[in-house]
């Protein structure tokens, strides 16, 4: 996909945008539920901050739609989107290892699908093509100066 | 041969790093405005020229304003060292220059260090050093000090400092101010217990600039009264802010010399453009709480694996100890006292060092500055001073550094706000309380029941800061705007960051080896006697009952009471007295004992987290105690810090378990 192609582009932001946004919505309806009635939605953790977090790299990969619409150079939205994206993905990864040793460790049974299936490392492998780009660009675009 | 080295420089300008380059020492490299609030010295020796090296607090100015720019001030009018290296960040001339230029009016041999020449390189500045040396009248060093460049060179213009005279140039003011300054310097000049001791043209700046300190100082003047009727005259010249115009003047300088010396145009940096998403108006504030939340999932969940290792280690060891001493008494105090107590201890090391990992890594890149600007704008929309936020955010990894960081706040009532509201910040001692309780009561919650921790810490914080603003006359006072540098954004390198990370971690450990050992000996010996007889009929037992009616609404028992009793002493100890309570019968695991709390009830997870809250809130530590004391030297703070905390700690886990009973919970 070329950078160039904004149309595109644009769609790919705002489905990864949307996709983050419900995975939010519903890891907080998930953590509300547990806590009322003590059982959460299947398959969604339920996690009120993780979901929180998940709103919030929606709201910027939301922002970074329109600049780039505007052919603006460099997006720093779509950056700061994709780096929270990353962030995000490696620390349940981490967590995902981190279990599994501790299982192992302690002796007890590692359910690792319900692990893995946590939404943001899929969400952040989803990015990944988009993270290469943005970030592949704007070191290009800013090769020799300071950061 | 031995001369006295003082090093100064704004803060973040990498003084540290040039500190310990010259020194060989290890010290702290942070990105904090301000951090280096005490003085440290270090030697060197080059070509048998012994130096005897200091790193003066970083300033932005020389006023009196606050107590860093003092201390940096004082020590090189009263000791005199004999060169002063001002470091200034190549790639932020004009800022940096504006203390070079402050420096030079103390008349003191100085040498200009113009250090990240690579950042201003890739900037696309180019410096002509020679022609900035000679409009300075000083010699000039360049260095990257993060790779060691330049210091060989730095080293060899101290040593031959000895043998070279040099005088800095005289900075004009326009010939009006240039008039006003050469009179008060005649004033001045003709009395030995000034002109020995400062430079007069200096003193008459300070004079006419209305420095508190040096008003104080003059008032021995035997030409007070035509000094005073002087000062009056200059407001036609000056106005009503002296220091004002003449820091002008100062810019003005700088500006005129700038162009000369100067090549290049700043471009837009990486840097800036992570600004606009970090700093963003709207999402500032949502980003840093979730990053915030990355740091507790990281120190919570990664680190889990390495604390169970150490939990498993010292069960076995204590079962090796009782199966190996006959002697019941000595096994009991070796497995459940030691192993118990200080093993309880020492499996929540991984989680702190975790934890100090990550906060490293967020100040290295650079994003803590922003954390605190972001939280700025929050706290000025409130009426606080946002310099605060920056020892509120050092209190997470210890209050103690945290309270001495508000050194760098200038307004003294800011200041002594700070400083009592502090110990709300969770520090690190606190999170294997958390871990422990959280861990055991909250199920999954947990990590969201830690993370509420720190929130609540710094809700409550501000909450009070604000109340004591409204409710306490001493402490109502206009609001202070904040100025704050960003440092730009960088790529955190490991080996800094698990220097760092080792250098707060091993405190710690050391803690351990010493006031939690004797706190936990403390326990053991009086949850153990008399000898042989029931936990319930012990001595602790003894002190825990007088206690538990003060606890009872909160849903604490005996055993509650007494651990949050003796974690006065510092906060761990509530772990460590936990395990020795419930470590009887090999039970001293992490799990067994996350196990126990829950299945005997010690706590439900409303009065679990209660007391969370509890250990978060109420007395700091004995050595935040010390430090509240030293900064603002009198007991009359520190007795209002334990009383009002007290006090909140009540409140805040009556207000929980009550509104939880509403709530339905149990």
């Amino acid at each position: 996909m070329e950078i160039k192609n904004g149309k595109l582009l644009t769609i790919y932001i705002s489905i990864l945008s949307l996709l983050y946004a419900a995975t939010g919505i519903l890891e907080i309806i998930s953590a509300l539920l547990n806590l009322i009635i003590g059982i959460g939605l299947s398959w969604i953790p339920p996690d009120l901050f993780g979901g929180f977090s998940a709103l919030v790299i929606s709201a910027i990969f939301f922002k970074a739609i329109f600049p780039w619409r505007r052919r603006k150079k460099a997006n720093p939205y779509l950056l700061g989107a994709t780096l929270m994206s990353m962030i995000f993905g490696t620390l349940y990864i981490l967590i995902f290892i981190a279990t599994g040793i501790d299982a192992y460790i302690v002796n007890e049974e590692w359910k690792w699908i319900t692990d893995l299936m946590r939404p943001e490392i899929w969400l952040a492998a989803a990015s990944t093509p988009l993270t290469y780009m943005a970030w592949i660009k704007m070191l290009k675009e800013f090769k020799g100066k300071a950061n | 041969m031995k001369i006295k080295v003082a090093l100064i420089g704004n803060p973040n300008v990498g003084k540290s790093l040039i500190f310990n380059n010259l020194t060989g020492g290890r010290s702290h490299i942070g990105n904090w405005p301000g951090k280096t609030v005490e003085k440290k010295e270090g030697r060197c020796i080059y070509n048998g020229v012994e130096m005897e090296i200091i790193d003066l607090p970083g300033v932005y100015s020389l006023t009196a304003q606050s107590i860093d720019e003092l201390i940096a001030r004082d020590y090189i009018i009263e000791e005199k060292p004999d060169i002063v290296i001002d470091i200034a960040d190549a790639s932020n001339l004009e800022r940096n220059l504006y203390l070079t230029l402050q420096l030079m009016e103390l008349e003191v041999k100085l040498i200009l260090v113009l250090n990240k020449m690579d950042i201003a390189e890739n900037l696309g500045y180019n410096i002509d050093v020679e022609a900035l040396s000679k409009k300075l009248g000083i010699p000039i060093v360049t260095t990257i000090a993060t790779e060691g460049k330049g210091m060989d060179e730095l080293k060899k213009i101290i040593a031959e400092s000895i043998h070279r005279e040099w005088k800095a140039k005289k900075i004009s003011y326009g010939r009006e101010i240039d008039e006003l300054i050469f009179k008060f310097e005649k004033l001045i000049a003709v009395e030995r217990q000034f002109s020995t001791k400062y430079p007069t043209r200096w003193l008459a700046i300070k004079i006419l600039e209305r420095d508190e300190d040096i008003l104080k100082k003059i008032k021995k003047s035997r030409n007070l009264d035509e000094i005073l009727k002087n000062i009056d005259e200059s407001i036609k010249v000056l106005g009503d802010e002296p220091d004002v115009a003449l820091a002008e003047k100062r810019y003005e300088w700088i500006s005129s010399i700038l162009p000369q010396v100067l090549k290049g145009i700043r471009p837009v940096t990486l840097s800036d453009m992570l600004d606009k998403v970090f700093l963003d108006k709207h999402l500032g504030i949502p980003i840093f709480l979730s990053l915030w939340w990355s740091l507790f999932r990281f120190t919570y969940d990664v680190s889990a694996p390495l604390s169970d290792l150490i939990d498993i280690f010292f069960n076995r060891l204590g079962d090796i100890v009782k199966e190996y001493i006959s002697n019941e008494q000595l096994a009991s105090f070796i497995a459940d006292g030691i192993l118990g107590g200080i093993g309880g201890v020492l499996v929540f090391l991984p989680s702190i060092l975790f934890l100090f990992f990550g906060l490293s890594i967020l100040e290295d890149s650079g994003y803590l500055a922003r954390a605190a600007f972001v939280m700025d704008k929050l706290m000025y929309k409130l009426g606080l001073n946002g310099r605060s936020f920056i020892p509120i955010l050092l209190g997470f990894g210890c209050n103690v550094p945290a309270i001495m960081a508000t050194r760098t706040i200038k307004n003294e009532k800011d200041r002594v706000l700070t400083i009592v509201v502090n110990p709300l910040i969770s520090c690190s001692a606190r999170l294997p309380v958390y871990i422990l309780i959280g861990g055991a009561v909250l199920g999954e919650y947990a990590t969201a029941g830690v993370y509420s921790m720190y929130i609540l810490g710094i809700v409550l914080a501000v909450s009070m800061a604000l109340l004591f603003r409204r409710i306490i006359p001493f402490f109502k006072s206009g609001r202070t705007p904040f100025i704050m540098e960003l440092p730009m954004y960088a790529k955190p390198i490991l080996k800094t960051t698990v220097i760092h990370m080792w250098e707060r971690g091993s405190l710690f450990l050391r803690k351990a080896g010493t006031i939690i050992f004797l706190g936990v000996i403390s326990v053991w010996f009086l949850s153990t006697h008399p000898w042989g007889s029931p936990i319930e009929e012990t001595y602790i037992a003894i002190l825990g009952k007088i206690l538990e009616p003060l606890f009872y609404p909160l849903g604490f028992d005996w055993r509650g009471a007494v651990a949050l009793f003796f974690g006065f002493i510092a906060k761990e100890i509530v772990v460590g007295a936990f395990s020795i309570f419930f470590g009887f019968g090999g039970e001293g695991e992490e799990e067994s004992l996350k196990q126990y709390i829950r299945t005997h009830k010690i706590f439900t997870p409303l009065t679990g987290y209660a007391f969370m809250a509890f250990t978060l809130t109420y007395i700091p530590c004995i050595a935040t105690l010390g430090a509240i004391y030293r900064e603002t030297g009198s007991w009359k703070w520190v007795l209002f810090t334990v009383t009002y905390e007290l006090i909140l700690a009540y409140t805040v886990a009556f207000t929980i378990v009550t509104a939880g009973h509403l709530l339905g919970f149990t």
